[in-house]
């Protein structure tokens, strides 16, 4: 196996597992904040998909981002949060068609990322990192409001 | 030398563990300065600590190195922590340690032996196994934790 392909399988783990928590949730559930400053699942959710569909789309490859090109913003509005089924497939999909470019050489290159350079490899890694420990927040509310973290 | 792949998972484990990574905490740091008061606290009765969900990953670095060094490995439940500062403070210990032990195990593997099945009828190469409970699974507690942390103006 390559490298890319460890990325591939770490994205396709992921995925499952970011699903099997989101899954079933109501906009109510989307929308629930503790009391205090913490943000509601739904925002998080937003964060982190919009946050890879910029890392993919715009940095990496020099695009627009799926949320400026499909104007997401006023097709749903902020207030209405993605949910599965929706805008969450098409940032999903699109990191898989990405990947599916790239070999092993394209991971050790040096990207702009934010103003700091890095190997592209990193990048990725990162966007995992980044989403599972952002999926972790959503388990740990889900678990305030009495649903269990992950259903499958 | 550990082989390319070997490598990658290595930088993998240490990002989500103790860094660098991207703007988001590592393990290490969500639970920098936590008291043990703070880590046994849990939101409801039903609910995780942050003391829990630590064993629970020291544990999951145990079960790595044991799965990499013979081949199987037992899991560890989530036992109701004893709660003294001296209890707390062994267990980051004993994560560093464990961390630091799981990198030298894995440093120790050929990129080969990554995709041969350790247990055959669980069909699942060791890397696979070691990806299941690898660096996605601790960032995701990690993401517990702060929002644990969060709750109490940690």
């Amino acid at each position: 196996m390559t490298i890319i392909g460890l990325l591939r399988r770490e994205f396709a783990l992921i995925r499952h597992h970011v699903t099997g928590i989101i899954q079933g949730l109501t906009k109510d559930d989307l929308l629930w904040a503790p009391a205090g400053v913490a943000n509601p699942i739904g925002t998080t959710l937003l964060h982190f998909l919009t946050s890879e569909d910029r890392l993919i789309q715009g940095v990496l490859q020099g695009k627009p981002s799926l949320w400026e090109a499909g104007r997401w913003d006023e097709q749903i509005g902020i207030i209405s949060l993605p949910v599965r089924g929706h805008d969450w497939t098409g940032v999903d999909q699109a990191t898989s068609a990405y990947l599916n470019l790239l070999n092993d050489t394209d991971l050790e290159e040096q990207v702009q990322v934010y103003g700091q350079e890095q190997a592209r490899a990193e990048v990725l890694f990162s966007i995992i990192i980044h989403n599972t420990s952002h999926a972790g927040e959503i388990a740990a509310l889900k678990g305030l409001q009495g649903i269990r973290g992950r259903t499958t | 030398m550990a082989g390319p792949l070997v490598r990658a998972l290595i930088a993998h484990v240490d990002s989500s563990f103790e860094g660098p990574n991207g703007d988001y905490p590592t393990l290490l740091e969500t639970i920098t300065g936590l008291t043990a008061q703070q880590a046994v606290w849990r939101p409801s009765p039903t609910s995780n600590s942050i003391w829990q969900i630590v064993y629970h990953l020291a544990s999951g670095k145990e079960w790595q190195i044991e799965m990499m060094q013979k081949g199987q490995a037992e899991t560890h439940g989530w036992p109701e922590p004893p709660g003294d500062e001296e209890s707390w403070q062994a267990l980051i210990a004993h994560l560093k340690d464990a961390h630091r032990r799981q990198k030298l195990a894995l440093g120790r593997l050929t990129d080969e032996e990554l995709l041969k099945y350790p247990v055959p009828e669980l069909r699942r190469t060791l890397l696979e196994l070691i990806l299941s409970s690898g660096s996605a699974h601790e960032a995701h507690h990690a993401g517990q934790i702060s929002y644990l942390r969060g709750l109490q103006d940690a």
